[in-house]
Formats: C-alpha cells, sequence, structure tokens
C-alpha cells in the first residue's frame, strides 16, 4: 500500500515536472457543463461556444465578430435562392479523414433531421447537392438573409467517424442513441477531445494539423464546471484556475486587486429589460390593464433609476440602453440609443394622467439566476416603483420554471435579457420578442408589444439581401418600438472576465471563448 | 394577585430556580436569548430604519460599510446591503421571520407528534403499529428531500402571485413535517407507562371519555420531555431553515430571514464586504446557540434520569 | 428474523413507490426540460415533437406508470441533462458522495467518542467545559457558512487546500477513489471537515449521556464494589454499554449525512450524489430526480433494516423478544 502510494506520486510529479517545462495548459472554468460531444444535441450557446474548438462550421466568427470563411473557401450566389459553396481542400479531422463534400451533406442531413435541435436553423434550406468532392450546391426554400450567420453555428462531421460510432443521428434522449457522443467527438477544428469525465472535468489538446495559421500557443485546456459563484472565484483567487469566464461584478474588484490576476472587460450582446402584458383586459388583482396605457409603461420606465442600479448593482459593469439592439452587432443605429431620462416627478404626472395618480398593484416575475444579479436589480425595481405609488409583488423563480411559465403567457411584468444569439443580428431579436405572438414568430413576447407595422418589417428583414434597406427597417422597427415603450429596457451587461496575467484572451460580445486566439506566457 | 406572587415564589424556590441561578453559563445565555428575541419581537420599533419599505430605500446608500470603518455612516451601524438597506435592521426583521418559521415549524410537528403518540400510546394494537412503522418510513427521509418535495407541491397548488407571499407556511410545514416522528415516540413511551397507571384505571372506570383522560391527566405528565424536545427542536428549525435557504428553498428575498440575508450576502464573501454576509451569520450562530444551550440545561434538569 | 425482513421489504416498496408517485406528480410544476434541450430559439412544433418522443405529452399516472414498468428491470431512462443512463450516472457519483460520507462518519466516531468519553468521566473540568462549548457551537452552524469560511482561509489566504472537485481520482473497476492520490486526499479535507463538524458534536454528546447514564446503573455500581479501579469500570464496562445507542444513532445518522452531503457538494463543487440532484432539481430532468429519490429511498430503507440486524446480533435481550 505504502509502495504503491509512493510510486503513483513519484509518478505523478515526474509527469507533472515533464508537462511543466514547455506545455502550456489553461484551465479554465465556468458553472455551467458541456452538454455532451455532440454538436447538433443542443443548442445552447455555452456549450457551443466551448466545442466550437473542436469543430467548425462551413463559416466562423472572427475577432471582430464578422463572418469569415472556414470550412468553405468560398462561396457564391447563383440566384436568389440559389448558393454554392466552395469548400476548402486539405482539411483532416482529427482521425485524419479527409474533409470532403459528403461530410457537409452527412451534417446537413443529420442536424437537420426531424427532432434535431437544429432542423429549425436549417429549415430554409431546401436540398444540398454534391457538385464535385470539394464543391457543394444549396438550394433555398425561399430568399433568407442570415444564412451564413445561422451557418456559423451549424458544426461539421467526419462521416466516417460518425458511422463508425453509430452516432448518425444526434442524440436522441427517448432511445438513447448516439450516445457514444457523450465523452468523443472529431472535428476539424484547433483543439481535439483528449478525455473528459462529464461533470468533473473535459480535457482539450491542440491540434497540430489544423488547417489555419495556430495563432495561439496552448496545448492544453482543461475544462472544470464550478457551478457556486464563491468557489469558482476562490479557485481562481487561489491559483487552481487560470480562466473564469463570467467573474460576477461584487468579486471584480477583489480579482483585480490580486496581484497576478485580472479583468478583461467587453459589452455583451445581452441587452436586459422587463417584458409586459400589453393585450390582457385585465391584470390579475385588478379591474383594469395599466400595462396596455403607453403612460404608464413610460411612467414605470423613468421611474427606474438606472444609473444607480449600474453603479450599486453592477458595479460599473453595465451600459443603460434604449433599443434592444447592442452596438457590437450590425445596423445598429446610435441615434436611437437615448433613453427617456430617469425622473420621478414625470413618471408621477404620467400615472396621474393616466388616471393612476394613487400607483397600483403590479405582479411581477424575475429569474433567480439567469442574468447578472438579476434578483438585486428586480429587488431594487420594486424600491424604485414604490417611490412613485406603485407596489410590485416580486416573485423569484427557479430559471428553468421561469423559462417555462414565460412563454406561457403567465407572467405579467416580467424580466427578461435577449442578446439575438447565435444569428447576431436584428432579425433574431425582432422575430423573438416584438413580433406579434403568433405561430413562430413573437414566442418571446407573449401577450406583448403588438404594432401592425412592425409585424409587416419583421419578415422583410429576413429576406432582405440589400443592407440599406435592412438598415432603414431595423431602425424603423427598433424607433417605433423604443418609442411606444415596447419593453422597459435596462441595461447591456458587460463581460468580466477573470484570469491569470499570464493569459491574453480576446473577450467577444457573443460570449464565445475561441480559444485559437489565445497565448499563454 | 396574591395568587401569582405565591406561584412565583413558589416557583423561585423550586428546584428548577436553584439550578439555573447556580449555572452562570446558562444565565448569560437566558439572556442573550431573551435580548434576540426581544429585538426580534419589537424589530419594527426598535429597529433604526424599516428595510422592506421599499419606498424608503435608496440605492445610493448600498454596500456603505460598518461606522467604525472609513466610508461608513452612523446612520447605519452595521453597514448596509446591496439594495442600501440597514444591515443592523434587516437582521431584527430576519430574526423575526428565523424565530417565527422555527416556532411554527416545531409547534406544527409538537402538535402532530404529541397527538400522534397520544393515540398510539392510548389505543395500542393496529394504530399503534400503523403509526409508528409511517414514523419509520419518515425518518428515512431526511429534511431536505421532504423540503423539496414539500415545496415542488406547493407549486401544483399555488397560483404564481401568491407563490412568495405562502413560502413561509411552505417551509414551515417542510420544516415541521420532517420532525413530528419524535414527539410521537416521547409521548407514546411516557401514556403507555400512564395508561398503566390505577388513576387512569380509576377514571375510565368512572367512563371518563378517553380524550378527558388523555388531556387532562396523560398530557400533563409528558410536558416535561416534550419541553425539552421543543427547545432543541427549535434550534435544529431555525438551523434547516437557513440550509433550506442556501439550495434556495427558504424564504425569499421579500421576507427574508437570517438564511436568506447569508446565502445573498454569501456571493459578496470574497468581494470584501463582509459585513454583508457575516453579520447575519453571527446572529444566526448566536441566536441557534443561546436556544441550544438553553434547551440543553433543560434536558439535563428535567431528565430525572440524570440527577 | 424473517417477519422483520418481511416488513421491511414490503415498506421498502412502498416507499419506493410513494416516493416515485409523488415525484411524477410535481416534476411537470418544475419546468419544462425541453427548454433546456432546445434552446431559445426553437419552434413550436419542434417543442412539441420533443415532448411527444420523451413522453412528456402523457398524463402523470401514464408517465408514472412507464417509469415502473422500465424500473423494474433496471432501466431508468436517459438524463435530459447529461444524456446519459440514469443508472451509470448514479453509479458514477455514487463513490464521491459515500467516500465523503465514509469519510466523515470515521471521523465522528474517532474524534467525536473520545471526547465524549472525556466529559462523562470529567464533566467539571476546563477542558470538558470548553468541549461541551465547542459542541453546541457545532449544533449551532450551518454547513454551508462552515465550508465558505473554510475556503476563504484554505484556498483563497493560504493557498493550501483546493477549493473544488475531488482532486486526481484512481479507477478501481467501476469505483473511483480519491483515497490513493495526494491531491484526492487534500480534496477530501475540507468537505469532511464541514460535514463531520455537525456529527462530531452529536456522537460526544450522544456518548457522554449514555455514559452518565449507564455509570450510574447497578451493573457498573456492582463493578465498582468488586472492586475494580474506575478506568476500567468505565472503559469496559459503562463505554460498550453505550455503544449500543452510538451505533444505531451512526448508523441512521448515514441518510441525514447523504442529505447534508448535497450542501456540502454545492459548496465545494463535489461531484457527487448531491451535486448531482441539484443539478438535476435546475435542469428539471425529470429520469435523474426519480431514479435518486428512488434510490436514496432504498437505501435509507435499508441501513435502517442493517441497523436492526446489528442491534439484534448485539443485544442478546432482544433476539428473546
Amino acid at each position: 500500500m505504502n509502495r504503491y502510494l509512493k510510486l503513483l506520486l513519484l509518478a505523478s510529479c515526474a509527469g507533472f515536472a515533464a508537462g511543466a517545462a514547455d506545455a502550456k495548459t489553461l484551465r479554465f472554468a465556468e458553472s455551467q457543463e458541456i452538454s455532451s460531444m455532440d454538436p447538433h444535441a443542443a443548442r445552447e450557446d455555452f456549450t457551443l461556444s466551448l466545442i466550437g474548438n473542436v469543430y467548425e462550421g462551413l463559416v466562423r466568427w472572427n475577432k471582430e465578430l464578422k463572418i469569415e470563411p472556414a470550412l468553405a473557401e468560398s462561396w457564391e450566389t447563383l440566384s436568389d435562392t440559389k448558393w454554392r459553396f466552395h469548400l476548402r481542400k486539405g482539411v483532416e479531422f482529427h482521425n485524419g479523414n479527409p474533409f470532403t463534400a459528403d461530410d457537409v451533406i452527412f451534417s446537413f442531413e443529420r442536424a437537420g433531421s426531424p427532432g434535431s435541435p437544429f432542423a429549425g436553423l436549417l429549415e430554409p434550406i431546401a436540398e444540398v447537392v454534391k457538385v464535385d468532392d470539394h464543391t457543394i450546391d444549396m438550394t433555398l426554400k425561399r430568399k433568407y438573409a442570415l444564412l451564413l450567420n445561422d451557418f456559423a453555428g451549424w458544426y461539421i462531421l467526419d462521416k466516417e467517424f460518425q458511422e463508425s460510432i453509430g452516432a448518425q443521428k444526434p442524440l436522441d434522449l427517448s432511445t438513447n442513441t448516439g450516445g457514444a457522443m457523450i465523452t468523443q467527438g472529431i472535428g476539424t477544428g484547433p483543439f481535439k477531445v483528449a478525455s473528459r469525465e462529464p461533470d468533473v472535468k473535459t480535457v482539450f489538446v491542440a491540434n497540430d494539423k489544423w488547417w489555419d495559421k495556430r495563432e495561439h500557443n496552448i496545448d492544453e485546456i482543461v475544462y472544470t464546471p464550478i457551478a457556486n459563484n464563491a468557489t469558482r472565484v476562490a479557485a481562481l483567487l487561489s491559483g487552481e484556475v487560470d480562466f473564469i469566464r463570467n467573474a460576477p461584478p461584487q468579486d471584480v474588484a477583489r480579482i483585480e486587486a490580486t496581484s497576478g490576476m485580472q479583468i478583461m472587460r467587453a459589452p455583451h450582446l445581452r441587452n436586459i429589460f422587463y417584458g409586459m402584458d400589453q393585450q390582457s383586459k385585465t391584470l390579475p388583482g385588478l379591474d383594469s390593464n395599466p400595462l396596455a396605457d403607453v403612460r404608464v409603461r413610460k411612467a414605470i420606465y423613468q421611474a427606474i433609476d438606472i444609473e444607480g442600479i449600474k453603479r450599486s448593482i453592477m458595479r460599473d459593469n453595465s451600459r443603460p440602453s434604449a433599443i434592444m439592439m447592442a452596438p457590437q452587432l450590425p445596423f445598429y443605429d446610435a441615434s436611437l440609443d437615448v433613453r427617456f431620462p430617469y425622473d420621478v416627478e414625470a413618471s408621477k404626472a404620467l400615472l396621474k394622467e393616466a388616471g393612476y395618480a394613487d400607483g397600483f398593484t403590479l405582479p411581477m416575475d424575475c429569474p433567480a439566476g439567469s442574468f447578472i444579479n438579476d434578483e438585486q436589480i428586480c429587488q431594487a425595481t420594486v424600491g424604485m416603483l414604490a417611490k412613485v405609488g406603485i407596489k410590485a409583488q416580486l416573485t423569484m423563480h427557479p430559471p428553468v420554471q421561469f423559462d417555462t411559465e414565460l412563454p406561457a403567457g403567465k407572467y405579467s411584468f416580467y424580466m427578461l435579457g435577449w442578446a439575438g444569439l447565435p444569428t447576431l443580428d436584428a432579425y433574431n431579436i425582432i422575430s423573438a420578442t416584438f413580433h406579434t405572438p403568433t405561430g413562430d414568430l413573437g414566442a418571446w413576447n407573449p401577450k406583448g408589444y403588438s404594432n401592425a407595422r412592425v409585424d409587416e418589417l419583421t419578415p422583410q428583414i429576413g429576406t432582405e439581401y440589400d443592407a440599406e434597406k435592412r438598415q432603414e427597417m431595423i431602425s424603423e422597427v427598433m424607433k417605433l418600438h423604443r418609442d411606444e415603450v415596447g419593453k422597459i429596457m435596462l441595461h447591456q451587461q458587460f463581460l468580466t472576465w477573470g484570469m491569470s496575467d499570464k493569459v491574453h484572451a480576446i473577450v467577444p460580445a457573443d460570449e464565445y471563448t475561441r480559444f485559437w486566439y489565445y497565448t499563454m506566457d | 394577585m396574591s395568587q401569582l406572587v405565591l406561584r412565583l415564589k413558589a416557583f423561585g424556590n423550586s428546584e428548577l430556580a436553584w439550578r439555573f441561578r447556580n449555572s452562570p453559563p446558562v444565565i448569560f445565555a437566558a439572556v442573550v436569548l431573551i435580548v434576540l428575541v426581544f429585538c426580534a419581537a419589537a424589530a419594527n420599533l426598535i429597529a433604526p430604519h424599516n428595510p422592506f419599505d421599499p419606498a424608503t430605500l435608496n440605492i445610493m446608500d448600498a454596500r456603505l460599510p460598518p461606522a467604525w470603518i472609513d466610508g461608513g455612516s452612523s446612520t447605519y451601524l452595521l453597514g448596509t446591503d446591496e439594495q442600501g438597506r440597514d444591515i443592523l435592521s434587516t437582521i431584527f426583521y430576519g430574526m423575526r421571520v428565523s424565530i417565527l418559521v422555527g416556532i411554527a415549524a416545531v409547534a406544527f410537528s409538537m402538535t402532530i407528534g404529541v397527538a400522534l403518540g397520544l393515540i398510539a400510546g392510548y389505543l395500542g394494537g393496529w394504530v399503534d403499529t400503523v403509526i409508528m412503522r409511517l414514523g419509520d418510513i419518515q425518518l428515512s427521509f431526511p429534511t431536505i428531500m421532504i423540503a423539496f418535495f414539500i415545496d415542488g407541491v406547493a407549486k401544483i397548488v399555488m397560483p404564481i402571485g401568491m407563490r412568495e407571499e405562502m413560502r413561509f407556511y411552505v417551509v414551515i410545514l417542510a420544516i415541521g413535517v420532517a420532525d413530528w416522528v419524535q414527539f410521537a415516540r416521547t409521548v407514546r413511551a411516557a401514556t403507555m407507562i400512564e395508561r398503566r397507571k390505577d388513576y387512569v384505571a380509576a377514571a375510565r372506570i368512572s367512563e371518563v371519555s378517553g380524550v378527558r383522560i388523555l388531556l387532562a391527566h396523560i398530557l400533563p405528565n409528558t410536558i416535561g420531555p416534550v419541553l425539552v424536545l421543543a427547545t432543541l427542536g427549535l434550534g435544529v428549525a431555525i438551523l434547516t431553515e437557513a440550509i433550506l435557504s442556501f439550495l434556495g428553498l427558504g424564504m425569499p428575498p421579500s421576507q427574508p430571514s437570517l438564511g436568506t440575508l447569508i446565502r445573498a450576502g454569501n456571493d459578496l464573501l470574497l468581494s470584501g464586504e463582509w459585513w454583508i454576509s457575516l453579520f447575519p451569520g453571527a446572529a444566526l450562530v448566536l441566536l441557534v446557540l443561546a436556544v441550544n444551550i438553553v434547551g440543553d440545561w433543560l434536558r439535563d434538569v428535567l431528565n430525572p434520569r440524570l440527577r | 428474523m424473517i417477519s422483520l425482513l418481511a416488513t421491511r421489504l414490503t415498506s421498502v416498496i412502498l416507499v419506493m413507490l410513494v416516493v416515485s408517485a409523488l415525484s411524477f406528480s410535481i416534476f411537470n410544476f418544475l419546468g419544462d426540460p425541453v427548454n433546456n434541450i432546445l434552446g431559445v430559439n426553437a419552434t413550436l412544433a419542434q417543442r412539441d415533437e420533443l415532448r411527444v418522443a420523451l413522453g412528456l405529452d402523457q398524463s402523470t399516472f401514464v408517465q408514472f406508470w412507464r417509469f415502473v414498468e422500465r424500473a423494474v428491470v433496471g432501466d431508468f431512462g436517459v438524463s435530459y441533462r447529461n444524456r446519459q443512463p440514469v443508472v451509470d450516472l448514479i453509479l458514477a457519483r455514487l463513490p464521491a458522495t459515500l467516500e465523503l460520507v465514509f469519510c466523515a462518519t470515521v471521523i465522528a466516531l474517532a474524534v467525536g467518542i473520545p471526547m465524549g468519553v472525556y466529559t462523562a468521566l470529567k464533566p467539571r473540568g476546563l477542558v470538558s467545559r470548553s468541549l461541551q462549548f465547542g459542541s453546541l457551537l457545532g449544533i449551532s452552524m450551518p454547513q454551508f457558512l462552515i465550508g465558505m469560511l473554510l475556503i476563504l482561509v484554505f484556498s483563497v489566504e493560504l493557498r493550501w487546500l483546493s477549493a473544488f472537485g475531488r482532486g486526481e481520482v484512481v479507477k478501481l473497476g467501476w469505483w473511483t477513489t480519491g483515497m490513493l492520490t495526494t491531491s484526492g486526499l487534500k480534496a477530501l479535507i475540507m468537505p469532511t471537515i464541514t460535514l463531520a463538524v455537525f456529527q462530531v458534536s452529536m456522537i460526544m454528546r450522544l456518548v457522554r449521556g449514555e455514559m452518565l447514564e449507564v455509570v450510574r446503573t447497578d451493573f457498573v455500581k456492582f463493578a465498582r464494589a468488586r472492586g475494580l479501579s474506575d478506568r476500567a469500570v468505565y472503559l469496559t464496562h459503562a463505554l460498550r454499554n453505550s455503544l449500543l445507542p452510538v451505533i444505531t444513532i451512526t448508523g441512521l445518522q448515514i441518510g441525514s449525512l447523504i442529505a447534508f452531503a448535497i450542501v456540502v457538494e454545492a459548496v465545494f463543487q463535489w461531484p457527487g450524489m448531491g451535486m448531482l440532484i441539484l443539478q438535476a432539481i435546475e435542469f428539471a430532468d425529470f429520469p435523474v430526480m426519480a431514479a435518486y429519490l428512488a434510490f436514496v429511498g432504498f437505501s435509507f430503507v435499508t441501513i435502517n433494516l442493517i441497523v436492526d440486524l446489528i442491534y439484534l446480533a448485539v443485544d442478546p435481550r432482544l433476539r428473546a423478544k
């Protein structure tokens, strides 16, 4: 026993010494866990962000969040609904297999199969045809402006490998087919999956045969999920991990003050806002619906001391916003991003004008843990609304329950955040949260804002190829929504990534960890 | 009046009082407990601020350190939290919630436990078997599991707007349900002993109803051990509520208990704003400790076998 | 003996049925797992499709019946969150929790019993009084506070111990252990202490109480009268007789240790059963929740049974009944 232990110790020390000499290991921790290594099994940004280092799409987002060629070298439109992609030659999967048109077609069929979470993403595509080993033609069902944006989140798999492990279909939870991809995966990306123990540790190693020029110098990435905020920050402060995405705002100062640590900040795409039931005749407990009156919505807006929230709760890691579009998105119009001022008197006057001089009781629902300091912001809002006579009755919900009840229209006044991921375009925001709820549009605007002009422009924004016309339409919709207080906008969150100062990262607004741009001293 | 005086005098001369006077640590704990309970009960009178009147909060006063530290303000003796609430006042109010939850939960489990214990012990037979079997099963599920269950069930039966208001009762139920078995077992044992005594037989012959025998004759004889269990249970209940709060199953932030306050402050532990979680934490430990010391002493004194 | 086993087995089955039936009835109100699987951009049709595929469109009763049907043959379905068969998942997490509970129990006994004996023998000494006070403090502090303070001191300030995880683990068949590596042992220290504090206090108080009681019984008085030394009387007769309830309580406490491990695991990111259930609740991962609750119910009733059997073996008086 004792000898065994010593041997083991020796072995681990030796391994450590050898590894420490030159290998650069990035130890990374976040609150979530990667759902699986199957890139078609869940449309969830954290997993896609992390395994985006293993798999690649036809195109990818670069440092500046512009589309650039990845597995497709170039493309052209043969007509409005027909696209041709020229695939990159000489690309190898991690298992040495060559990347060809067959893999793209396989990945299209796999991700687009019924029941796959990506079926919706690939829905505009009617068919994919192989022209030769490195050329494919795609026929669309209709004009669609955001094809390339969507393709950045659709990753290509090796047909042969998938067939060899019996994972031709995305993980199916009802039958448990495709379970082999929980711990393994073969892509073309800059990092390979070395090992994975779900909920404990996932190790990636650099892919020496990557087709692109290697800017990074990281040999190994060790990912550990740590759910508890304080424990995660403690792990960074004690030097057990090098990098945590999302340092809580309250710990930013501490991390910055610790020698050898730094915080990298960047604005996030996500805007936080309050959504409102504007359609019901009455609100629970009232015999009218004050929120249907734009004056009341504006009164609530002006009662919120957004600078106070920014200073006290966000600790300056936010930017008060007036439109639901981050400046980092294309077609952002800065001239529209002007808030109604915080003005308690004006707010009271508006309430009086609308016939609610004595205020009213407002049920309010917030998620506990979906957004940065969501609970504190909601509590602070209750206090601010009380000063104009509105008695907000706050209920906090676990996120999973919140995300179920909100789209079902069970809330009257709720906090939500929207980033426009993974499309990175205003169309995603407008179609999900501005459009009158009908069918698949306006799914996150239950009983909410409704404007005929917005509904008319929404599909056009999705299909217009011409940039100038898109700009015009997007600005018009954003302005309408702002002036009619479709939502009560709060702020754009900032990303605060805590790391050892040995790490040189980039912090993109979509929060993706693109490790191929990282270096370590 | 004179009756009362006499009674008080009698109590003053009793062994209980004598033992109390001779245990300085217990006197100290009792004093602390009384002070804490007073602060909690009179929170709305003596707290320097009302932290739960949202209209009086000023977010610009958020996160002020305690008064004796640079940047602190004498208005807020122990500093303020992220919402600008006075920590001292939130502790008073939070303690009130914690104590109320604790007492109500213990009262709940005591009522059920004593009733079932009396019934089981008095009737015996299959009733006794069923009740005690039920107790065994119940014991195999720890409080946290039961709380998860009750929390889930509460979500089914309550409309969204009521969830927050009803939390108080849900938490009480979750904690209280878990604890009845101890009371039932103790009371059952005592009841079985009393049942065999002559006075019960006499009462039975004179056709006094069973309920009356139970309440008038047997119940008073079980009060001692029940009281001990209740006191010790109170400490456990307050602590359990704090743990449930940590897991997100306790009191909501709109009516925070000490546990809720600690949980909220927990995220700030590394940020240097230690007062937000440390003071409520200290208050909780002090409160539970005082309850436990008194309970412990009561047990030693009232347990005749230990004399 | 056989009738004891029979009644216990019936109650095991009963408990598990009741627990899973209850859990199924509350599942639908915890939230919809489909949201987490498909993401916010999924269409309504897609959501409905997945719901049908997972059987979530069925009534609670049908879902429950299906669960029981499959559970009988050992199939607990696939976790929505981890996408692994639930049984594999539970087996993978079990060693972490059991190791933690085992270490905490060993510490509780190793520290609690001597402390209990000492305070019973010298009830008026200063050390005894401090121990008594310490034990009261131990049962007056919530675990998560102890855990966070330990992390603050030993991880952040001193940088001695790891704030999270199990360290390096060694695989022994399907079992994983952290007790064969230095990092694994170091990782055990803080979670074990956090979990054990309450138990140490409790065992100490229990042993002290039992000792004081046994010392007053006749046979100890006789032993003394026979001229045995105090030391011999206490350590052989009194201690041995007071250990019986200690066994019972320690056994019963293993159940609540597994429950309190939820809190400790949450603080230290310990990849055990507690983390598993917390994450399952967060994700509305019904298969894991149902299987976990059934499993915990089963093990608790089994532990109770084992305790009873030990009791039977140790105390001949019970056998006569």
